[in-house]
């Protein structure tokens, strides 16, 4: 089972609409797909139409695997899952926090559904905290949606320090640009730099600014079932094959 | 897990999926169009063993779909290399029809149009919380409907509410054969064990017609399965039924006049004269798949060579044979021998016509047991192979003889004598294999005019090698068939026969 999360310490980068698109195509690749929706706003389980589970509120979550796997839910595609968010839960971090050893409560409760799923992708809320360090060691590999800004330049250096302080494997993060409007020169000067910075860290896919992402919330739906043809939806397509790829390389 | 589990309901004609709504709560149903129909078949076997067991196989865009009695079905690709079990490729309908007779082939029993669409369950939000496929089978004379409901994870409460809304449209679990039936509804029933109406204060002469009738029957039954060539087991069955035919005949003197006696004898030994060569490649040809098992690869060039030689001479056996039943002389004889065993009185009684079933049976019962009793007495533990053949034929004419009379006796004392029986005769079989295998291998060499000295040569090879095989199974198979011989001269098993021949319900 790969475990994939797509984190950022910064809000409004992507992080949800690619988790959710990036679950899609896996799971239309053939693989078995749960997607975890840890952010409290719920915005993957949103897009998928599924309701949040009562039994989330309970505070065992993590600690009752049973709970967990009760929890998840089958969405409208094949091959793909869904544990809906928590959302009277708000601080999986306080949470996590109360539980001793709880670093290896997220890797306890993802072994219960080894077996189950190939990959499972984890959308994590923008916040470095017990709960992303968590996500750290459990995940495979850290997607990193970046804006092309000097704010995000920032928070991805932060990320990096994080990484580096809490002695985590750096080869985990695996970066891509995201919303990128090719007319800013801003955006085109600071991925030139950060590609330098960064070297290996960044995929070669471009995630361009578009509306059909933001029409995700209308459709309710990952952007290839509506807009498979269009840029948008032609980038998730190269994000998932640029993953699968490195994912055959390691 | 991701893939959604399977259930099946099976719906007697059509559905209305409109009859849904309103039956589950504040869900909703939508339905999407049906795809364009695509062909249909039911598969059986021609001793419609699925049938008999309640289940139902169907194929359709490349699949097969096998339905057991209590309504469960497994599903897997019908891609396969012929239309034995053996030629499926591996998976749970293969596994599930694992307990099929081996040398059946799998026959068409009907066929059709068929018509697939998708409903889901909705809620609030238009998310789907239960979907099935409902596929409806439309043949010439009637419908039926296949609702495979697909389990979505997290929505079993919405699975419920459906599958209770769609029981309510569907036949009892119990009937699902039923509800196939307006699909096929010319399918003939086929068994190799006729059901006998007669009993105790039958007369003998009613009962021995009874029972030619019944298996002539069956043979006729098997005649387009031959010459379509099917499966071997059509020939089998044939030869079969038309064995026990001639040993009722010889167990029974006395209960047809001598001359319609002999006549009948005549007309069974001349039905069954020309099976033989055609059983005999038969029985080659499915032991030439064995031998590839039984001798090391370096002797398999030679099997080969031999199994085209087998092939071509049964091939050659086979046109003839069926050319023969499907020849009007053929005909003729069978429906005319048909028309006098049918016809009330057409055979002329003997002395012993009017003697009751059950006293005549018990008489010819115990006789065929002193046989058997005399032939392993005089075998003993180290009897010859001709000795061993002779064991053979008595323990089949003992067998036969209960099995064709058993409804003249309780059948719960009936069957232990029988079991022994089988067992021994089992045995025996295996000894006669090997003994006939041994001998036709041998025969092949001697006859056969390979196109080579060095394909002579292979052959001879292996030829050695499977009967090196042969003769220890032999020996194993003789020392089993002893054993088993002696239990069936033992008192406990004499007194067992004894018993339920002469069991109060079996008094005249």
């Amino acid at each position: 089972m790969k475990v994939i999360a797509c984190y950022s310490n910064k809000g409004g980068v992507g992080k949800t609409a690619t988790s959710v698109n990036l679950a899609y195509a896996y799971a239309q690749s053939g693989a078995r797909v749960l997607l975890c929706d840890l952010d409290p706003q719920g915005a993957s389980s949103f897009y998928l139409r599924v309701k949040p589970s009562k039994k989330l509120t309970e505070t065992r979550f993590f600690e009752d695997v049973e709970r967990f796997t009760k929890a998840i839910r089958a969405s409208d595609f094949e091959n793909l899952d869904i544990l809906p968010a928590n959302m009277t839960f708000r601080d999986f971090d306080v949470f996590l926090s109360r539980m001793r050893n709880s670093r290896s409560r997220l890797k306890k409760a993802l072994r219960a559904v080894d077996g189950d799923y190939d990959v499972v992708l984890l959308d994590c809320p923008p916040n470095i905290s017990v709960l992303s360090e968590s996500v750290f060691r459990a995940a495979d590999t850290v997607v990193v949606p970046v804006i092309p800004t000097i704010l995000s330049e920032r928070t991805l250096e932060q990320l990096v320090a994080f990484f580096d302080e809490n002695k985590l494997n750096k080869r985990k993060l695996v970066a891509f640009f995201s919303m990128v409007q090719g007319q800013k020169s801003l955006h085109v000067g600071t991925m030139e730099r950060l590609r330098k910075d960064y070297m290996k860290m960044f995929l070669k896919t471009v995630m361009p600014f578009s509306t059909d992402v933001e029409r995700m919330g209308i459709h309710r739906a990952p952007v290839r079932t509506y807009a498979p043809k269009r840029p948008a939806g032609k980038a998730f397509h190269s994000l998932w094959q640029e993953l699968e790829a490195r994912g055959k390389k390691k | 897990m991701t893939t959604p589990s399977e259930h099946l309901i099976v719906i007697p004609g059509e559905m209305d999926a409109t009859q849904l709504e309103g039956a589950i709560g504040k869900l909703r149903v939508r339905v999407d169009s049906p795809l364009a129909p695509i062909a249909f078949q039911l598969w059986d076997f021609f001793d419609q063993s699925l049938r008999q067991a309640g289940k139902v196989l169907v194929e359709f865009d490349n699949r097969f779909l096998l339905i057991s009695g209590g309504g469960g079905c497994v599903m897997q690709s019908a891609q396969r290399s012929g239309n034995f079990v053996s030629d499926l490729e591996s998976g749970p309908v293969k596994q599930g029809l694992r307990k099929v007779p081996p040398l059946r082939a799998l026959l068409e029993s009907g066929a059709g149009q068929l018509e697939i669409r998708r409903i889901g369950v909705l809620d609030s939000l238009q998310k789907t919380q239960a979907r099935a496929v409902v596929h409806t089978l439309r043949s010439d004379d009637g419908v039926v409907t296949l609702v495979l409901m697909q389990r979505l994870r997290g929505y079993d409460k919405a699975f419920a509410v459906l599958e209770t809304a769609l029981t309510h449209l569907a036949t009892a679990k119990a009937q699902v054969i039923d509800a196939f039936q307006p699909i096929r509804p010319n399918l003939a029933c086929y068994t190799t064990k006729p059901n006998f109406g007669f009993g105790s204060d039958t007369p003998i002469y009613d009962a021995v017609t009874e029972i030619i009738q019944g298996f002539l029957d069956v043979v006729r039954a098997n005649e387009a399965g031959i010459v379509a060539d099917h499966d071997t087991e059509f020939l089998h069955d044939y030869r079969v039924a038309i064995r026990k035919i001639r040993s009722v005949l010889n167990a029974c003197k006395g209960v047809y006049s001598p001359g319609q006696m002999n006549a009948l004898n005549q007309s069974f030994d001349d039905l069954m004269a020309p099976t033989g060569r055609l059983r005999d490649l038969d029985v080659q040809e499915l032991d030439q798949a064995g031998y590839f098992e039984i001798v090391p690869e370096n002797l398999h060039p030679g099997l080969n060579l031999m199994a085209r030689a087998f092939h071509k001479q049964r091939m050659a056996e086979h046109r003839k044979f069926a050319k023969y039943l499907s020849s009007r002389p053929y005909q003729k004889t069978i429906r005319a021998l048909a028309a006098q065993v049918s016809e009330a009185g057409a055979l002329e009684p003997g002395p012993k016509a009017d003697q009751a079933g059950v006293r005549f049976a018990r008489k010819m019962i115990l006789k065929r047991y002193k046989k058997l009793q005399q032939a392993v007495q005089a075998g003993g533990k180290h009897a010859s192979d001709a000795q061993l053949h002779d064991m053979r034929v008595h323990c089949k004419r003992l067998r036969y003889a209960l099995e064709l009379f058993a409804p003249l006796f309780p059948s719960e004392g009936v069957k232990p004598v029988l079991k022994s029986l089988k067992k021994a005769q089992e045995d025996l079989g295996a000894f006669n294999d090997c003994v006939v295998q041994q001998d036709a291998l041998k025969r092949f060499l001697n006859t056969h005019a390979a196109k080579s000295k060095a394909d002579s040569r292979e052959i001879a090879l292996s030829v050695g090698g499977v009967v090196t095989v042969l003769t220890h199974r032999q020996s194993i198979a003789r020392e089993k068939s002893v054993a088993h011989l002696s239990r069936l001269g033992s008192p406990e098993y004499q007194k067992n026969l004894r018993q339920i021949l002469t069991a109060p319900e079996t008094k005249e």
